[in-house]
C-alpha cells in the first residue's frame, strides 16, 4: 500500500489531480483489485472520488490494461453510463502491476440485486425497472457503433467470432488445467460443431450482468467491469446473460423471465434473436465460467492468489449440460435454450 | 472417529464467523474471510474421498462399456486406499475418457444411425 500511496502522484501527474488521499483496498472486484482514493481536481479546487483499479497478481482474466483503457476513452462519448478515465499505467513499472485510475461513481452493486431478498432496498416495482433497464441497457451497448466511435482501433477486429472466442477458450483451458476435463472437451467439440456464421460486427461488453452495474437510488448509474469486453457477436452478451447458471440471479421468478428479457433487448438493440445463435453463446459462457474457475483453481494451488478455490466440477458439469448432450431423462431442472422449459 | 470431518470444518467455520469476522477491519480482508468461510462449506469433507471413488467407479464402468471405441488401457486399481493414489487413477480415467469421447464423436459422424455407439457416447457422459 505504501508503494501506491508514494507513487499515485505521479500516476496522477498532468490528469488535473492533485494531493491524492490514502488508497483503501475494497472488497469487490473478483479480476481486479479496486483501490478507493480521492484528490483535488485542478479545475475546480473539489475533492473527487476517484478508484485505482489494477491487475492482481494471479488474476482470473488476462487483460490488457491499455486496450480497457483505450476502449473506455473511446466510449466517453457514447452515452453508455460508464466511469471516466484519468491515468494508465499500461505496463506496470509505476505501480508494480498494470493499473489505470478512472471516477468512482457513486452507487451499490450486488449480483442479487433482482432477487427476492432485495439487498438494494429497490422494492418490488424497482426491481422490475432495473430488470428492464438492464436489458435497455444492453442494447444500447449493441447499438454502438464501432467505426465510428474509434473502437476498431482500439479492439481487434474478427472476422469470425464464433471460432475466435473458441479457440482463445480452448488456449486458455491448455493452460491452466492440472489434470484432464472430458466434460470441457466434450463442450469445445460440440462448440466446434455449431459455431454460427459471422454476423455483423458489434461491442461486446463480455460480463454484462447486476453484479456489474452500479445503481445510485432507482437507476443505473455505471455499467463495470470492461475487462473483458471485445467486438464480436452480440448474441455473445445475450448468451452470458441467459445461460443457465446465472438464471436465478438474471430474472425475476413469476414476473420477468428469459423471453422478457429478450424481447425488451431486441427492442433496444434493434437486433431479432437468433435462438441458434443464442445457444452456441449459451454454451461458450458455460466453457468461459468453468475456466475462469479453473484459472482460479490453479491460481489457488500454486499459492498465487488469496482469494480461495473450491473444486470445479459442478460447472464443468453445468457446461456439457449447457449443450443439451445429456438427455432430458439426465436432469429434469434444464430450461431449454431461450427460457423454455 | 469424533470429530468427525465435517463437525471440524463447521466448528472452524463458525469461529471465522463469530471470533475472528467482528475483529477483521478492511473490505479486502473482510471479502476474502467471506469466501474462506464459503468454500470450506462447498466441501462434503466426510464423503470427499468416497465420491471421488465412486466417480472413478463410474467413469471405469462407462469406458469398460465403450470397449469398442476406447482409445488407450484401462489404468490398473489403485493398489492403496489413498487418496493421491485415488486422485492419479481419476486423472488417467479422464484422460482416457477424453480420448475415448473424441473416438466415438467420430464414429457418430461416419455413422450417425450407430445405435451402439449413440449409447456409449451417452453412457460415457453421464458417467463424467
Amino acid at each position: 500500500m505504501n508503494t501506491l500511496r508514494e507513487r499515485l502522484p505521479e500516476l496522477l501527474h498532468g490528469t488535473g489531480f492533485r494531493d491524492a488521499s490514502d488508497p483503501v483496498r475494497l472488497g469487490g472486484g473478483s479480476s481486479q483489485e479496486n483501490w478507493a482514493f480521492d484528490a483535488i481536481a485542478e479545475t475546480d479546487g473539489n475533492r473527487r472520488a476517484l478508484l485505482l483499479r489494477r491487475a492482481p497478481a494471479g488474476g482470473v482474466v488476462d487483460t490488457e490494461r491499455d486496450v480497457e483503457f483505450g476502449l473506455l476513452r473511446s466510449l466517453a462519448g457514447s452515452g453508455l453510463p460508464i466511469a471516466a478515465v484519468h491515468a494508465l499505467d499500461a505496463d506496470g513499472s509505476l505501480m508494480g502491476r498494470p493499473a489505470m485510475i478512472v471516477d468512482r461513481v457513486a452507487g451499490r452493486a450486488d449480483r442479487a440485486a433482482l432477487r427476492d431478498r432485495d439487498p438494494l432496498q429497490l422494492g418490488r416495482d424497482g426491481r422490475m425497472s432495473l430488470a428492464q433497464e438492464l436489458a435497455d441497457l444492453l442494447g444500447a451497448v449493441h447499438r454502438v457503433d464501432p467505426p465510428a466511435t474509434g473502437l476498431v482501433d482500439v479492439l481487434r477486429v474478427p472476422t469470425d467470432p464464433g471460432h475466435a472466442e473458441l479457440e482463445r477458450w480452448t488456449a486458455e483451458l491448455d493452460r491452466v488445467e492440472l489434470e484432464p476435463h472430458p466434460a470441457l472437451r466434450e463442450t469445445i467439440a460440440w462448440l466446434g460443431d455449431h459455431v454460427p456464421p459471422p454476423s455483423p460486427i458489434r461491442l461486446v461488453h463480455g460480463d454484462f450482468r447486476p453484479a456489474n452495474v452500479l445503481v445510485d437510488g432507482q437507476r443505473i448509474s455505471a455499467l463495470l467491469d470492461w475487462e473483458l469486453a471485445h467486438l464480436g457477436d452480440a448474441h455473445d452478451d445475450l448468451g452470458w446473460y441467459t445461460c443457465s447458471v446465472y438464471r436465478a440471479e438474471h430474472f425475476i421468478d413469476g414476473r420477468w423471465g428469459v423471453e422478457d428479457f429478450l424481447r425488451r433487448w431486441s427492442q433496444a438493440s434493434g437486433i431479432e434473436v437468433d435462438h441458434d445463435r443464442l445457444h452456441f453463446w449459451q454454451v461458450m459462457t458455460a466453457l468461459r465460467l468453468a475456466v475462469i474457475a479453473l484459472t482460479g483453481v490453479r491460481a489457488f494451488c500454486e499459492g498465487i492468489t488469496d482469494r480461495p478455490a473450491g473444486p470445479a466440477d459442478r460447472i464443468e458439469r453445468l457446461a456439457l449440460r449447457e449443450t443439451g448432450l445429456l438427455e432430458d431423462s439426465d436432469d429434469h431442472t434444464r430450461e431449454r435454450p431461450g427460457g423454455q422449459r | 472417529m469424533r470429530p468427525r470431518p465435517s463437525e471440524i470444518i463447521a466448528g472452524v467455520r463458525t469461529v471465522l464467523g463469530d471470533t475472528i469476522a467482528p475483529a477483521v477491519e478492511g473490505d479486502h480482508a473482510r471479502a476474502r474471510l467471506h469466501e474462506v468461510r464459503a468454500v470450506l462449506a462447498q466441501i462434503d469433507w466426510d464423503n470427499a474421498g468416497f465420491q471421488l471413488a465412486e466417480r472413478a467407479d463410474r467413469l471405469g464402468d462407462a469406458l469398460r462399456d465403450a470397449q469398442s471405441w476406447l482409445a488407450g488401457e484401462l489404468p490398473p486399481q489403485p493398489a492403496t486406499g489413498e487418496y493421491a493414489a485415488l486422485e492419479e487413477y481419476f486423472e488417467r480415467l479422464a484422460a482416457v475418457a477424453v480420448a475415448t469421447l473424441s473416438r466415438l464423436r467420430t464414429a457418430r459422424r461416419l455413422e450417425p444411425d450407430d445405435d451402439a455407439a449413440a449409447a456409449s457416447h451417452r453412457a460415457l457422459l453421464r458417467a463424467l
